[in-house]
């Protein structure tokens, strides 16, 4: 497809960066099944939108939109499947090589909790806790700087109350 | 549970990731080859099928108009080409959301790309409501003037009917909206199927985007 330019520059950025992909796929996404179809339509979207590619742009900044817009379009048409993570399901190590069984369980509860808010307080939480400032969540999504501080406060709140409420 | 540990269990992962994920890069080779398909392009090739059917439908009145023409009876061609007219407006409108289907920048701001998503599914309002205003001329076809002026049990069972699908049609024109869309008769009317829970989830949605567009 000649329209793309240097795909295999596109593959190795997102190889280096491939963490935005599995957080948000594991974010969005219930089961394996459906993390591997989001993985690739999100690869697939990437690809496709890199010939309009800004390169003014901060490569993370564009990489985020497309790959929340997807997941975003992909979890609201796959909706009806209940969110649910277990352990097992996430894409980490299995446990039992982890030192820390523990340190697993909170990971897959942090992601539990994540995976029940709605689909743009997902993203906001997401783009909090990759530590981007609100300038660039503001750039990503859309929204003013003072409107994401207050949201992702209140977000922050809510995930706290639940990991408060619950037992490890 | 304080927000440093909320912060630290989201970077504990970050250890294991280059590790386990294996990304599936295969798709660069497909694309190059054009064999890669996307799950969300599924929907504007659903469209597109409609699309044809609807072309299809629209030729066969565009027949029966022409034929109607030369045949003389002016109820029977007035009333067909009313309803080509409404259907190949419909068509437009649907071909026009095909168009801006295929050209969705996931590129551009998580709320302006979301926002026409939204924006597009909701207008499927749009062509059901259009479609609907041809509902009275499906009465009006086999009408002749001898009818309407001589036929007395014509006159009082046909014109009435016919004038009752009029301001029913005319009022679900105007009733049927995205904002009466939680409203039990609309819910009823549209059989609250699959198709249309999605188009109440996306006016809902819609309304969350406006929201969190606005300053807190």
């Amino acid at each position: 497809m000649s329209a793309i330019k240097h795909p295999e520059a596109l593959a190795a950025l997102v190889e280096e960066h491939k963490g935005i992909l599995f957080k948000i796929c594991n974010s969005y996404c219930s089961n394996e099944a459906e993390r591997e179809d989001l993985a690739q339509e999100i690869t697939y979207q990437l690809l496709r939108s890199y010939e309009r590619y800004d390169e003014g742009y901060k490569f993370t900044t564009w990489m985020y939109r497309v790959a929340l817009n997807v997941a975003i379009s992909f979890y609201r048409k796959n909706k009806r499947n209940e969110p649910h993570v277990s352990l097992e399901a996430l894409s980490t190590e299995p446990a039992n090589d982890t030192p820390d069984a523990s340190l697993e369980e909170k990971i897959a509860a942090l992601y539990r909790f994540i995976g029940e808010l709605k689909e743009l307080d997902k993203a906001l939480m997401i783009l909090y806790l990759e530590e981007k400032p609100y300038s660039e969540i503001s750039e990503i999504l859309g929204i003013s700087e003072s409107n994401a501080g207050t949201r992702i406060g209140r977000i922050k709140e809510k995930l706290k109350q639940r990991f408060l409420n619950t037992q490890f | 549970m304080n927000e440093m540990n909320i912060a630290d269990i989201w970077k504990a992962q970050e250890s294991k990731l280059n590790r386990s994920l294996q990304l599936n890069l295969f798709l660069v080779k497909e694309l190059q080859q054009g064999k890669a398909k996307s799950k969300l392009d599924r929907l504007a090739n659903f469209k597109v099928f409609a699309v044809v059917l609807g072309i299809l439908w629209s030729a066969f009145l565009g027949l029966l108009t022409v034929g109607g023409f030369f045949s003389g009876n002016p109820f029977f061609y007035v009333s067909t080409g009313i309803i080509f007219l409404f259907n190949v407006a419909a068509l437009v409108v649907y071909i026009r959301e095909i168009a801006i289907l295929r050209s969705i920048d996931y590129a551009a701001p998580v709320i302006k790309t979301q926002e026409t998503l939204a924006r597009l599914k909701l207008s499927n309002f749009n062509i059901v409501r259009l479609l609907l205003l041809q509902i009275p001329f499906y009465s009006t076809f086999f009408w002749t003037t001898d009818l309407v002026l001589q036929d007395i049990t014509f006159q009082l069972v046909a014109l009435p009917v016919t004038f009752v699908l009029a301001l029913f049609s005319l009022w679900l024109y105007l009733n049927i909206r995205p904002e009466n869309m939680h409203k039990k008769w609309l819910k009823a009317f549209m059989n609250a199927g699959p198709e249309y829970r999605s188009l109440v989830e996306a006016g809902d949605f819609l309304t969350e985007l406006e929201a969190l567009k606005k300053e807190i």
